[in-house]
């Protein structure tokens, strides 16, 4: 093995249709790992974790192994809890993963931070010893998500073989390919608008509003948390002032902030701040960790972002 | 303003002069009525002036009241002697004022300032904020407490924001009954260290941040950890929870956070920060867990 091979970030995406192909696919790239005595973790939704688990035998006592749709429910979260987590506990290994984000529940309001997340990855990676292997069920998603994949991993994995995907472009790019506008908050939304002196007044507001939709109290505080951090943001950069808009939409509670800043780093709140860290960047972080879906839409009229968190 | 404790600092954001004076007649009455020393620093309106405003409404000592209960000093006069600013040298003097004050057998110190001052000088201007923020050492104690009163018709916008993160707390509007500052920094003896009560975010940040300094460098006893008592806390924004990792990082045994529950154990927990070696930890419930 070359250095450069060792140093290299690999991120294939595996095409798969039914789980054998799923098994063959993900198996013996875990066993490699492990041969190599590298790290290796599998995060992918439940049924999937079970399959490899069984498949794994004794084996899987080796591999960190955790649900996806729980740790990464939030797409967005899951660069910096799961996947640079992960790389960042083993410094100086070469670590490996399997990172399944997109299973066919994902929603299409869900799913532009996913495809956000698949680009992203790259840069957050660019340079790093790390392998993460991507399945995507061809048979159940959209083939639009599948065609999605190809723009997002620089290589394909099938049941015939591996090849280079022609239709991988700049991460960036791909990621602002997906900042898309949000369509308006209902009329009934509460609205507020927001200064620094408003802080206290939201976190009541929001705290009243979960309340009222049935919100646990820990969830409550998750949320109120998140919606304060927004509107820090938004009165730290987004010109002092912005508004806030708060309704819910069935099952979930939606908070959005409107300002006039524009959010230039596509990596905001997706690298890591170690705890010991003295500068600030945390406030993006800690709304992905709390959030189950964070969408953003950033241009250089201005930012929205909405945060959504189910009851 | 009946909400104040010594020990507080608030930012007083008033509309005109008007309503700048009755921030500051409030400020008296009741720190007369407390039995402390009242110093007010008055700009746009002359001390006599003031003085003759407040007999009117019936806001004097009296014949109870205490000689040398009530200063009122052009504030021009005390916040740039030598016709300019210099925030240690007014430092050093208000720290004279508070120790003055407590020879003089008054229970504390209350210092009342209409800020416009800072206007004729534009170097006072720019050092405002920082100002603001350094000063809260001296009200940490418990033995004083500051009014400020900005005229947010004569000062800038972006500059109001910064003098507002300066302050633990802000006045925004006429305060309605009931009103209490939103959080209250005080430094702790025995043990040493600091006690956050109310909500901390990033309209307090500066002051918090000019806290945690202090606190580090004036540690009388750096083998000891600095104990952090957050349980009148009751939000903590990432930004606080960071600050709070400064100062177990900068003090040479760390600290020990104290009933931090709610959003504050959240924030600490998501952020890591109640997972760091220099952090020692005590919840709400009073058992010690050692990090």
């Amino acid at each position: 093995m070359s250095t450069t091979t060792a140093e290299a970030f690999i991120h294939p995406a595996l095409l798969y249709c039914d789980d054998d192909e799923y098994l063959a696919g993900t198996v013996p790239y875990i066993r490699e790992g492990l041969a190599a005595g590298e790290p290796v973790a599998v995060a992918v939704p439940a049924d999937n974790l079970a399959l490899i688990r069984d498949a794994l035998g004794a084996d899987a006592e080796r591999v960190l192994l955790r649900d996806m749709m729980v740790a990464g429910r939030n797409p967005g979260r899951i660069i910096p809890t799961v996947l640079l987590a992960f790389a960042n506990a083993h410094p100086g290994q070469r670590v490996r993963l399997i990172g399944e984000p997109i299973w066919a529940g994902r929603s299409a309001t869900e799913y532009p931070a996913c495809a956000q997340h698949e680009a992203l990855i790259n840069a957050a990676f660019t340079g790093r010893p790390a392998t993460i292997l991507c399945p995507y069920n061809t048979r159940l998603l959209d083939p639009a998500w599948i065609e999605d994949a190809y723009k997002t991993h620089p290589v394909m994995l099938n049941a015939d073989g591996g090849f280079d995907s022609v239709h991988y472009d700049d991460p960036v790019v791909v990621a602002a390919s997906f900042n898309l506008p949000l369509p308006d908050p209902p009329p009934h939304a509460a609205t507020l608008t927001v200064d620094v002196f408003a802080l206290p007044i939201v976190r009541r507001m929001v705290t009243e509003h979960a309340e009222r939709a049935g919100l646990p109290p820990q969830r409550t505080e998750d949320l109120v948390l998140a919606v304060n951090e927004l509107t820090t943001n938004t009165v730290r950069h987004g010109g002092g002032t912005g508004k806030l808009a708060l309704w819910t939409d069935h099952d979930q509670l939606v908070c959005q902030l409107t300002d006039d800043g524009c959010l230039s780093d596509p990596l905001a709140g997706r690298i890591p701040v170690p705890p010991d860290a003295l500068g600030g960047g945390r406030g993006l972080l800690l709304v992905n960790q709390l959030c189950d879906l964070v969408r953003v839409h950033t241009t250089s009229a201005g930012t929205t972002i909405r945060a959504y968190l189910h009851r | 303003m009946e909400g104040l404790q010594l020990g507080d600092h608030v930012c007083a954001l008033v509309d005109g002069a008007a309503d700048g004076f009755e921030v500051i007649a409030q400020a008296v009455a009741v720190g007369l009525a407390a039995g402390d020393r009242v110093m007010v620093f008055t700009e746009s309106v002359p001390p006599a002036q003031v003085l003759a405003r407040l007999e009117t409404r019936g806001i004097l000592p009296g014949r109870e009241g205490r000689p040398g209960q009530l200063e009122v000093l052009s504030a021009r006069e005390a916040y740039l002697p030598a016709g300019r600013f210099e925030p240690d040298r007014l430092m050093e003097s208000l720290l004279g004022h508070v120790e003055r004050a407590t020879l003089d057998g008054f229970p504390g110190l209350r210092l009342v300032g209409d800020m416009a001052w800072a206007l004729s000088d534009p170097a006072a201007v720019g050092q405002l904020a920082a100002y603001e923020a350094q000063v809260n050492h001296l009200y940490m104690d418990g033995q004083a407490l500051g009014v400020c009163v900005y005229d947010r018709h004569a000062f800038d916008g972006a500059l109001l924001q910064q003098v507002t993160c300066a302050h633990p707390a802000t006045r925004a509007t006429a305060a309605a009954p009931g009103w209490a500052p939103l959080l209250r920094i005080r430094r702790t003896s025995d043990p040493y260290g600091l006690r956050l009560t109310g909500e901390a975010d990033y309209s307090s940040g500066q002051a918090v941040a000019a806290t945690v300094e202090a606190l580090v460098d004036q540690h009388p006893d750096p083998a000891t950890p600095i104990h952090v008592d957050l349980a009148g806390l009751r939000f903590a924004d990432a930004t606080t929870a960071a600050l709070l990792t400064r100062l177990a990082l900068r003090a040479p045994s760390g600290v020990r956070l104290i009933g931090y529950h709610g959003p504050v154990a959240r924030v600490l927990a998501c952020l890591g920060i109640t997972e760091l070696p220099a952090v020692h930890l005590s919840r709400a419930t009073g058992t010690e867990l050692e990090a």
